[in-house]
């Protein structure tokens, strides 16, 4: 093997080890003090205008996700690192999950428990669409994941319908600070 | 080819698959579709293949009621209405109702396709919307989306496949079902629009 194939080896390996956590990060069952650790709660839809006057003043940021969606577990990491960096006292993290809530013991807290998201997620009670729309005031087509920005004077973006990269995710909350 | 530049270009070749998977798998997408297909008005034509290279084209089916999903094996909520919709293609496939899956997403290619449709017994012909073109054009956003077709080539339903909760478990209201037997009967679809979670398009 010459010196190039080699390097190139373990350049290649690097690369496959980077995204093994993708593929292997529900592989493992989450410890007792990972799942005490989750913070997951469950919420009726009428309680999310509250949630949201909660932000009140502040650049709110509402991500609308499920476990059993692949694009939405793939941006976990990006708003997760988002929210560790975030200013608390200018921006508020509202994480809306609509997985079937009476299964979120099961199916939401150890994927958190897993994942060490650091805000809080609440895990929606009959998700209606429409219903969640007007609480929202955006028109919401049901694709996840779908993320808001709302400005300080509570003013919604248009919904951002797919995945976000936490660059995307700076660069609209900056538009709105 | 020397041992050692075989094994850089396959390695490269393996660094760049993988990059642009991640890339894809990561970033999904932030576009959406425009144009969206409403109950009532015509449902647009297509000439797309299906998993063996053959090409169908919505007027193919003319007179036909038809089941268009968007589908993807990717999106559990979408794998979770499989079983109903082969057993819906299953019964009513001879009173003139077809079924046909369109997968629009980007990263799943005909092989991987065409793999999980064997493997589930999927007969209907499944058709890849390369570059998510269809989808653009009739305004499809997530998986499963349904599109029920009448005779004369109008939308009569679109949306859910049910109101299902959970990925696996269906739910109590069929609303492709309903809309099918109401053509069939000749009545008005009762319920023309059902929104319902799904799966983000992951578009080029």
């Amino acid at each position: 093997m010459t010196f190039t194939t080699r390097k190139f080896g373990w350049f290649a390996l690097a690369g496959i080890v980077s995204v093994l956590p993708v593929f292997s990060c529900s592989a493992q069952p989450p410890t007792p003090e990972e799942l005490k650790n989750a913070k997951v709660e469950t919420i009726t839809v009428a309680s999310v205008e509250q949630k949201l006057k909660e932000g009140n003043g502040k650049v709110v940021v509402v991500n609308l996700w499920a476990t059993w969606c692949p694009p939405c577990r793939a941006e976990l990491p990006d708003l997760n690192a988002f929210y560790k960096e975030a200013d608390k006292d200018k921006i508020a993290f509202l994480s809306l999950s609509v997985d079937d809530a009476e299964e979120q013991e099961k199916t939401v807290r150890p994927f958190v428990a897993k994942q060490h998201l650091a805000f809080p997620v609440y895990v929606l009670k009959d998700p209606d669409l429409d219903e969640l729309s007007k609480k929202l005031g955006v028109e919401l087509d049901g694709a996840i994941p779908t993320t808001i920005v709302y400005n300080r004077e509570g003013k919604p973006s248009k919904p951002w319908v797919g995945g976000i990269s936490k660059k995307e995710l700076e660069d609209l909350v900056k538009q709105n600070l | 080819m020397s041992k050692t530049r075989k094994m850089l270009v396959s390695g490269a070749g393996i660094g760049v698959f993988t990059l642009a998977w991640m890339c894809l798998l990561m970033l999904g997408c932030g576009s959406t579709a425009t144009a969206q297909v409403e109950p009532g008005q015509a449902m647009p034509d297509f000439k797309l293949k299906d998993l063996n290279g053959k090409e169908h084209s919505l007027a193919d089916y003319k007179g036909k009621i038809v089941v268009i999903e968007f589908c993807s094996h990717n999106c559990p909520y979408s794998r979770g209405t499989d079983p109903q919709l082969i057993a819906l293609a299953e019964k009513y496939a001879d009173k003139g109702v077809v079924v046909i899956g369109i997968d629009s997403n980007t990263p799943n290619d005909v092989e991987s396709i065409k793999k999980y449709a064997e493997e589930k017994g999927k007969k209907y012909p499944i058709l890849k919307d390369v570059d998510n073109v269809y989808a653009d054009k009739v305004g499809a956003t997530r998986t499963p989306e349904v599109f029920v077709i009448d005779k004369e080539g109008k939308v009569a339903y679109h949306g859910a496949f049910d109101d299902r909760k959970n990925p696996e478990k269906p739910g109590e209201t069929p609303y492709v079902e309903n809309a099918v037997k109401a053509l069939l009967d000749g009545k008005p679809v009762e319920t023309p629009t059902a929104k319902a979670w799904g799966c983000t398009i992951k578009r080029k």
